[in-house]
């Protein structure tokens, strides 16, 4: 994994890394470029994804307003679905 | 050898939500497929394991989101037939508000192939400890934002009421990825049936990266119009009226509870031979 990958891991799951101090202190012992240096400390997304080079348009809609199951079809599967957990 | 399919979430914030199990199944992958929420996610999980391949390209603006998703379907499902282990990963939960992930499992299992689901963390329980709000306390109904508009719901003015992918609410062709103000002009309308202009509603936005931070905007109702929504933007709308006693139902109850009590303290019986 990269260097910004670990960094950005660890700035998500460690507890003692919750506050601008800390970040810096792991900021000032990690090789990374000045410039993602400076856009973690600016908590700046568009210049950190600029500088890994990722898409910014990225879609993130998982759910139509409706589903293009033909009516009752679903209405049956659920009742299957049921009877089979009840025969469990 | 058997393929099969695990869908997993890797929750919303990076590194701070992925769950062990999650990873696990990640590590011990043939094929993953990504669906994240930002590009720098997407690197993470590419940077995770040496076959990661993004369902992004499935996307197009102007072609219907269902045939989108079926394409997606297909891609993870033409891995598992072919007998690989294959891990779908998506932000977030795998199943809240995302149907990629149950219309795959339903279709695996339906030609027999093994498949299921790992919890992830949502969007939705990000809301909750954001917002400071307890869904238990008032009760708490979550619908797509279009959804809402297209069909009759009763809405409980006394509980939270959180629409989803707000930002392209009204959007019936299912091929946009925003809407406008027209559409949203509708939308407010709607909600104002049951809410006053002025009642103070929140936009809200999960934190993604460690870096980032929470939307929680407030605002009037009537704001809503012209308010900058993205994809990721929810619509938080807390309840304008205080529950009402349900009387017929108290009343009930309390026969039962004088009945039970009654009871307790009948005389006890003895059978005299």
């Amino acid at each position: 994994m990269s260097k910004i990958m670990q960094v950005l891991t660890q700035m998500g799951s460690d507890a003692n890394l919750q506050d601008e101090e800390a970040i810096k202190h792991l900021l000032a012992s990690t090789e990374l470029n000045s410039e993602m240096t400076q856009a973690i400390v600016n908590k700046d997304i568009t210049a950190l994804g600029r500088q890994l080079d990722v898409c910014p348009d990225v879609v993130c809609f998982l759910v139509p307003a409706e589903d293009d199951e033909k009516e009752g079809e679903s209405e049956q599967e659920d009742k299957d679905n049921i009877k089979s957990v009840v025969n469990l | 050898m058997s393929g099969s399919l695990v869908c997993v979430g890797t929750g919303m914030t990076l590194g701070a939500h992925i769950t062990p199990i999650a990873k696990s199944y990640i590590d011990h992958a043939d094929v993953v497929f990504s669906l994240m929420s930002t590009g720098i996610t997407e690197r993470w999980l590419d940077e995770m394991h040496p076959n990661v391949r993004s369902l992004q390209y499935c996307y197009q603006e102007g072609k219907n989101r269902n045939i989108t998703y079926n394409e997606m379907v297909e891609a993870i499902l033409a891995e598992v037939r072919a007998g690989k282990k294959v891990v779908a990963a998506f932000y977030g939960h795998p199943g809240v508000f995302a149907c990629v992930a149950h219309r795959a499992i339903k279709k695996a299992k339906a030609e027999d192939l093994p498949a299921h689901m790992e919890a992830g963390i949502s969007a939705e329980d990000c809301l909750y400890a954001d917002l400071a709000i307890d869904p238990g306390k008032t009760g708490c109904m979550n619908l797509e934002a279009s959804q809402f508009m297209f069909y009759q719901r009763n809405i409980d003015p006394a509980a939270y009421l959180v629409l989803w992918q707000v930002g392209l609410a009204g959007d019936k062709s299912l091929t946009k990825f925003s809407t406008g103000r027209a559409y949203r002009q509708v939308l407010v309308g709607l909600l104002l049936e049951t809410y006053p202009n002025d009642h103070q509603v929140i936009l809200y936005q999960a934190k993604v990266l460690p870096i980032d931070t929470v939307r929680a905007e407030h605002l009037s109702l009537v704001d809503l119009i012209d308010a900058e929504l993205f994809m990721h933007t929810t619509l938080v709308i807390p309840p304008c009226e205080k529950m009402q006693p349900n009387q017929v139902i108290l009343d009930k109850l309390a026969t039962i509870d004088k009945q039970e009590d009654q009871s307790k303290h009948r005389p006890k019986l003895k059978l005299v031979l």
